[in-house]
């Protein structure tokens, strides 16, 4: 199982060193204290996984295995933060990410009547859910460009509560002669865990309006990978490891004061 | 005066469906020993009019209708002759009708017959008469019925007679008892047999092994605890029964003095079963089901799902040695097929007992065997292929056929135990079983009609003269050379030897009268394969050069 999250690592990274490296052409210390940032995006990249439950019919083994893929959907960001020193920073960010996709499912039933013929069916478990819900807890370090612009790359812990429909059961109906069977229903239950990982990734910041006592209004753009493997007990007991989070890219608006 | 008496046996072979294709009948007038043979529809036209007008007058009643489940829009209707209200036993015929148009008719009609059809003697007489005869009690289910008898004689006569079928110790047989003197007419034995010589609620699934040692599934209910070889998964109810070597259990089951019990079904506290014979003749039983529903759409032995009861441990293997030579060759080197759906399976030999140098297992061992038997039941609810002479015999083939056809179907091609070849009962009488499709002279059996038995032992050879037919249906699927006539066939292959067991089932279940001849199986067959698979198909070319190269024409 590979996600596309992992994939785009190598990139992130270049991105964010380069980031820290620019030269600070005006360099200058960030002079308010608080900032508040609220985005709307998208989680780009998905992730797969699947799970095999197995069961015993007819004295045999028999399995259903559902694919699950989480797609790359909508995402809501907010974070806010304070100025310690100079051009570091503390904040507290929380992001929520929703998907909803039909979940195939092959099912492998053992015959009544044989050993060693099993007979293949498959369906679908309709809108399954999966939400993330993470809280970023960062180290900034803020770097203004100059009046308008500022770059700030952070880091840090993230918790993520997770929650998975997962596939638990398929009923089907048997008739003779068995040369197949008719899914009746595919249940799902939703499970839920938490977990910490990280996150690191850098914001841009454009100011369009300054107010009184230094109060600065803007629009940005926020890049993070948070990322986090997450592990649900599955219908077979069995640890079902999940990877949670993945590339967001938002935008939204920069309030500084 | 004596009556004069003509039968008529139409084998009117015709297709009508464009009147262009070429078109074949026979009518046989036997005794009379007329053959006419036409190439026009005329003569099957003169007949769709003459079963129409005998229909009319009751003479000829409508005893059954089936959809053909292999061609789309056909049907076979079957009429048995009635005389006064009497039936005349072996008199029938099969027509077969394509949308309403007559395509086929082979039968089997007697004319002229007068007699008088007025009893001399009661109903309760001729029990009694059976009775001593048989010396069994009937019950009042298995009373004798009226039935005029044509003499297969030169005085050329019918006789009205009481017929009953009865079980005893010394086998199943058919009487026929004249129904104002009391006389013995005909009898002769009515057991098909393989000879020596020779999802609900409670739906279970347990863990078998059977008599070889090999391990299969077994579908059984289970009920407070116990699991019994009731099998409901498949539409039908199949039972096993385990008669725990109840010999007078089980006649007095078949003669309906005693009913079965659910505590008289093979049992198992663990689901885990290891009584083979019981194994085998429950879960063999359900293959044969399956292999007519899968190969013919066939809703088992009556095509209408009728129950199946096998009765297995019908005698006790520690008894052989005191058992008379009746029960010996009914019960322990014997399975049959009783009728309405019942089956007996021997009980073979201990081991290290041999007969004809052969080992003999249970009878239930064999998948063949078991298909065999269970054939019979179609032959009875289809054709009802008299148990004597040529019908005799192509009614023991056709069961050859299918237990062959069935082994093919589920187990895999070679030699061996649990292998599907051409030998029959290889399984239970060890080695080589006791016929072979492939070489019947192996076991000194003819390949050929001119070497056909014709004396009167087995029925007039129903297991000897068999072979004839079930060589044909080899060498329709295998090709080859046959010993006597020296004619190869060129066979349709092993891969293609679905549709030659379409074209023997649809002739056998469908086409043939009762008192079918070889001839007529032959033309039959011949238009069962044109029927699915077209006028000149290999299909066909293999059927017919099969049956010229075994002497049939």
């Amino acid at each position: 199982m590979m996600s596309l999250a992992s994939k785009t690592m190598p990139g992130f990274v270049t991105i964010v060193v380069a980031l820290l490296t620019i030269p600070k052409v005006n360099a200058q210390p960030a002079n308010n204290r608080f900032f508040l940032n609220i985005n709307a995006g998208y989680q780009t990249s998905s992730t797969n996984f699947s799970e095999t439950v197995k069961f015993t019919l007819f004295l045999e083994e028999g399995d259903f295995s559902a694919d699950y893929l989480v797609e790359s959907s909508p995402i809501y960001d907010v974070g806010a933060g304070v100025v310690l020193w100079k051009n570091l920073a503390l904040a507290v960010g929380a992001s929520r990410f929703t998907n909803q996709t039909d979940v195939p499912v092959s099912i492998r039933l053992p015959h009544p009547f044989f050993f060693n013929r099993d007979r293949k069916i498959s369906s679908t478990a309709p809108s399954l859910v999966r939400e993330e819900t993470a809280v970023h807890l960062q180290a900034l370090w803020m770097n203004p460009i100059n009046d308008r612009f500022e770059i700030a790359v952070f880091g840090g812990p993230t918790l993520f509560i997770v929650s998975q429909d997962l596939v638990t059961n398929v009923s089907h109906t048997e008739e003779y002669p068995f040369a197949t069977s008719t899914v009746d229903t595919v249940t799902a239950e939703r499970r839920s865990t938490s977990t910490v990982g990280f996150n690191v990734g850098f914001d841009l910041s454009y100011f369009l309006l300054r107010g009184t006592g230094g109060t600065k209004l803007g629009v940005g753009t926020l890049v993070r990978l948070s990322r986090a493997s997450i592990d649900f007990v599955s219908k077979n007991t069995n640890i079902l490891s999940v990877d949670a989070g993945g590339l967001h890219i938002s935008a939204g608006l920069r309030l500084r004061f | 005066m004596r009556p004069f008496r003509v039968a008529l046996v139409v084998v009117g072979v015709v297709t009508l469906i464009s009147f262009l294709d070429p078109t074949e009948a026979i009518v046989q007038v036997r005794n009379g020993s007329i053959t006419v043979n036409t190439e026009t529809p005329t003569v099957l036209r003169q007949w769709d009019g003459w079963i129409d007008r005998m229909t009319r007058a009751k003479e000829l009643r409508l005893r059954q209708v089936r959809r053909d489940t292999l061609v789309d829009g056909r049907t076979h209707e079957r009429y048995a002759q009635y005389y006064e209200g009497v039936p005349i036993f072996g008199a029938d015929v099969a027509r077969q009708l394509n949308r309403g148009l007559t395509v086929s008719i082979f039968g089997t009609a007697y004319t002229d017959v007068t007699l008088d059809t007025t009893p001399t003697l009661s109903q309760q007489q001729a029990s009694k008469i059976i009775e001593t005869l048989s010396e069994t009690v009937l019950s009042k289910s298995r009373t004798p019925e009226i039935t005029i008898l044509p003499r297969d004689t030169n005085d050329e006569s019918y006789v009205l007679t009481y017929r009953a079928r009865v079980m005893s110790p010394t086998g199943l047989t058919m009487y026929f008892i004249d129904a104002h003197s009391g006389e013995t007419v005909l009898q002769f034995s009515d057991l098909k047999t393989q000879q020596a010589n020779l999802p609900c609620g409670d739906c279970n699934v347990g863990d078998a092994t059977g008599v070889l040692g090999d391990r299969k599934k077994i579908s059984v209910k289970s009920t407070a605890g116990v699991y019994m070889a009731s099998d409901g998964l498949r539409p039908p109810a199949l039972r096993t029964f385990d008669m725990r070597g109840n010999l007078k259990n089980t006649i007095d089951f078949l003669n309906g003095v005693r009913p079965l019990f659910d505590s008289d079904l093979a049992t198992d506290t663990d689901n885990v079963w290891t009584d083979g014979a019981n194994v085998d003749a429950h879960v063999y039983t359900g293959l044969t089901y399956d292999y007519l529903f899968k190969r013919f759409s066939r809703l088992g032995l009556d095509n209408n799902n009728i129950e199946i009861t096998s009765l297995v441990h019908p005698v006790d293997r520690s008894d052989v040695f005191t058992a008379s030579w009746d029960v010996l060759f009914t019960f322990y080197l014997n399975a049959f097929y009783y009728g309405d759906g019942i089956m007996v399976y021997g009980e073979g030999l201990p081991s290290g007992i041999t007969f004809s140098d052969k080992s003999w297992n249970f009878f239930s061992t064999g998948l063949d065997i078991i298909a065999h038997e269970l054939t019979h039941g179609v032959t009875d609810f289809s054709s009802q292929l008299i148990y004597q002479n040529e019908s005799g015999a192509l009614n023991e083939a056709f069961s050859d056929i299918i237990g062959t056809s069935v082994e093919f179907f589920f187990q895999d091609t070679g030699d061996g135990l649990r292998m599907a070849d051409y030998f029959i009962g290889e399984d239970i009488a060890v080695p080589d079983g006791i016929r072979s499709m492939k070489n019947p002279q192996l076991f000194g059996d003819p390949d050929h009609f001119s070497n056909r038995f014709t004396g009167s032992w087995d029925n007039g050879g129903v297991h000897i003269n068999s072979s004839i037919a079930n060589h044909a249906f080899y060498l329709a699927i295998e090709g080859g050379k046959n010993r006597t006539s020296g004619i190869t066939v060129q066979g349709v292959g092993p891969s293609n030897r679905d549709k030659i067991e379409n074209v023997f089932y649809r002739a056998f279940v469908f086409m043939l009268p009762s008192n079918a001849t070889f001839s007529v199986a032959r033309t039959a067959t011949i238009q069962a394969a044109r029927d699915l698979y077209g006028s000149g198909s290999l299909s066909e070319k293999a059927v017919r050069q099969a049956w010229t190269a075994v002497g049939v024409n």
